[in-house]
């Protein structure tokens, strides 16, 4: 049975591939960092509960600096980014809304260039602005790094590799080796 | 009563046909051969003919007391079901002991049930998606407007990817499998 879901909206089907604007971008990282703050907060106030209960006579959660805990927010957002951006092209925030960040020719975008990519998101939220002042919708974050924010509901079924894909891309593979060089 | 009627009246001139018939091979033992043979072999057409008409009018009698028996059927057992007070014949059926006799487990599996949830679930949630989804795209939309406007541009937006390098929308994840 195919996941695939029928787009309803003769628009959005229109716009599937195309450039995403900004409110959809904006609401996707909202949502990010929504996320992202509530795993914050729930690990530390699990963990230092956790630390008391095993650790000290009393359970308090005590309140860290405030540095901390922007450094710590920061480090995780850059991490969660990346690590979303840098596999599957989209995080939670961009499932949700049907987006995925790509490399500006189409291709997949790679963890180096996520990571570049999310060190300046987390950094600085305003580069998403200029989405709404580009003609190709792309903020300052796609402009310096050559990436794209799309839409993108449905990604088609993972290709499911079997041994047979893989002894006939071996052979062509073996062929293009065993070729005598200037032929 | 018509339909019995016509069966009533086949079955005689089916006996009729029967016993004209028998005396016609009695009188053929009896007298001398060849005496007669021309009148034997009229009889014996015609009594075939009437025995074969016989026959189709007593299916067709037969059809119609069946149809009529049926309605008959239907009536009167609607109407005792009308002079049955359900209430009483409820309590008296023992449900307990049907609903125990009936394989749950098996009727569940026989519906599929978890599926049915399943698709209705999904089916409810990806539309409630779909439908943030394009009233945000909408939104997209009217927000690079309004800023085009401002800015005061003819030439609309250019949204569209340029693909030079390996595709990546759509293709999903890759797994392998042993």
């Amino acid at each position: 049975m195919s996941r695939q879901r029928e787009i309803r909206n003769q628009r959005a089907q229109e716009l599937q591939g195309q450039r995403a604007g900004f409110v959809s971008r904006a609401v996707a990282s909202g949502i990010d960092v929504l996320l992202v703050l509530c795993v914050y907060v729930g690990g530390y106030v699990i963990g230092s509960i956790a630390w008391d209960l095993f650790f000290s006579q009393s359970v308090a959660v005590s309140v860290p600096p405030h540095w901390l805990n922007e450094s710590l927010v920061w480090v995780l957002l850059v991490a969660y980014l990346t690590a979303g951006w840098g596999t599957a092209g989209r995080t939670f925030g961009k499932q949700v809304m049907g987006l995925r960040v790509i490399r500006s020719d189409g291709s997949r975008l790679r963890l180096p260039r996520a990571f570049l990519r999310a060190f300046l998101c987390a950094s600085f939220f305003p580069v998403l602005l200029w989405a709404l002042l580009d003609r190709r919708n792309r903020g300052l974050e796609d402009v310096a790094f050559g990436t794209a924010v799309a839409y993108d509901w449905f990604p088609e079924e993972p290709v499911t590799l079997t041994l047979d894909h893989v002894e006939a891309h071996l052979e062509i593979e073996a062929r293009t080796v065993s070729r005598p060089i200037g032929s | 009563m018509a339909g019995t009627a016509k069966v009533g009246v086949s079955a005689s001139v089916l006996v009729a046909g029967e016993i004209a018939s028998r005396s016609v091979q009695v009188a053929r033992v009896v007298l001398p051969t060849g005496m007669g043979e021309g009148v034997f072999e009229t009889i014996e057409r015609q009594v075939k003919g009437r025995e074969q008409e016989a026959r189709r009018s007593e299916q067709q009698g037969l059809g119609d007391v069946a149809s009529a028996a049926e309605s008959v059927l239907n009536r009167v057992v609607v109407e005792i079901v009308d002079m049955l007070d359900m209430e009483q014949l409820i309590d008296h059926v023992p449900i307990d002991r049907v609903v125990a006799r009936v394989d749950l487990p098996a009727v569940i599996d026989a519906i599929d049930l978890s599926g049915v949830v399943r698709e209705a679930t999904t089916g409810l949630s990806g539309e409630s998606v779909d439908g943030l989804r394009s009233g945000l795209m909408g939104m997209d939309t009217w927000s690079a407007r309004v800023v085009d406007k401002i800015l005061r541009r003819k030439q609309p937006r250019d949204l569209s990817i340029h693909t030079t390098g390996t595709p990546s929308m759509g293709t999903g994840a890759m797994e392998m499998l042993p």
